[in-house]
């Protein structure tokens, strides 16, 4: 997605102290983004959120309610205002908004989970990053995750991976790696 | 100082200077000046050793959302 820079999952909206996976106390779980503004608005992502879950459905833990945890009084504006339009919409709505007190990351096996089970990028990883915050707080990351979780095809991940200004021999090396065909134009050049 | 004992010290200095220039000269190659590091307000890259992508945090936002 263009714009968003970085992503985490973790459990927030509880008020258990560092919970985990196994002792998750009153916590859901939940994504949280970085994006840039000047690229994607909070009403773009918020309209993404609609279409990406259905707030129709009355969630049957706290673990797994929908819920868009807000940082400051514009973000609860415009969630109120979203919020609103889709109850118009659909009538009764389960998704809640809170406002966002402590995020906690989820443990590393749990980040970027569909990268983590691409076979292909195992070594480059291993050799890229060193160490799991680095990891977990990768643009670069973020972007094979997405792809590997079939979220971002070939071409798209390349030219996401361009724009995110990723050096060409780093991109050169995902795309033997991917098996991704050079896309660029053939250039003939006369031979004397 | 004894007399003579000055030429001594300029001169072991001038047999180092070769070795200091060669050293300095090979670590300008193994480890070149970070020219990308990001300055307020800018977009950079960092490549040590993680390709990752790193904007500076004052121009990002965050946004936490749960899915259900």
């Amino acid at each position: 997605m263009n714009g968003v820079v970085r992503t985490r999952v973790g459990y927030t909206g509880g008020t258990t102290q560092h919970p985990t996976y196994h002792s998750l106390g009153n916590h859901t779980e939940a994504i949280q983004i970085d994006y840039d503004p000047d690229i994607i608005s909070y009403r773009e992502l918020l309209t993404i959120f609609w279409e990406s879950h259905n707030p129709e459905r009355k969630a049957w833990s706290i673990q797994y309610r929908a819920a868009i945890f807000t940082h400051d009084d514009h973000q609860r504006s415009e969630a109120k205002i979203s919020l609103e339009q889709i109850r118009r919409e659909k009538g009764t709505v389960y998704t809640e908004i809170l406002p966002l007190a402590t995020f906690y990351p989820a443990e590393d096996y749990h980040q970027k989970y569909y990268l983590r089970g691409n076979r292909a990028l195992a070594f480059f990883l291993r050799e890229s990053f060193n160490d799991p915050v680095t990891f977990r707080n990768s643009t670069l990351a973020a972007r094979l995750n997405a792809y590997s979780g079939g979220y971002l095809k070939d071409n798209k991940l390349m030219a996401a991976l361009q724009r995110d200004g990723i050096p060409e021999e780093v991109i050169d090396r995902l795309r033997s790696l991917l098996n991704v065909p050079n896309s660029k134009p053939l250039t003939c050049t006369a031979s004397s | 100082m004894k007399h003579g004992e000055g030429y001594r010290t300029i001169n072991a200095f001038l047999a180092i200077v070769p070795w200091l220039a060669a050293t300095l000269t090979l670590l300008t190659f193994t480890h070149p000046v970070r020219s990308d590091l990001a300055s307020p307000g800018e977009k950079s890259m960092t490549h040590s050793k993680t390709p990752e992508f790193t904007v500076v945090p004052t121009h990002l936002k965050t946004a936490t959302f749960s899915l259900g």
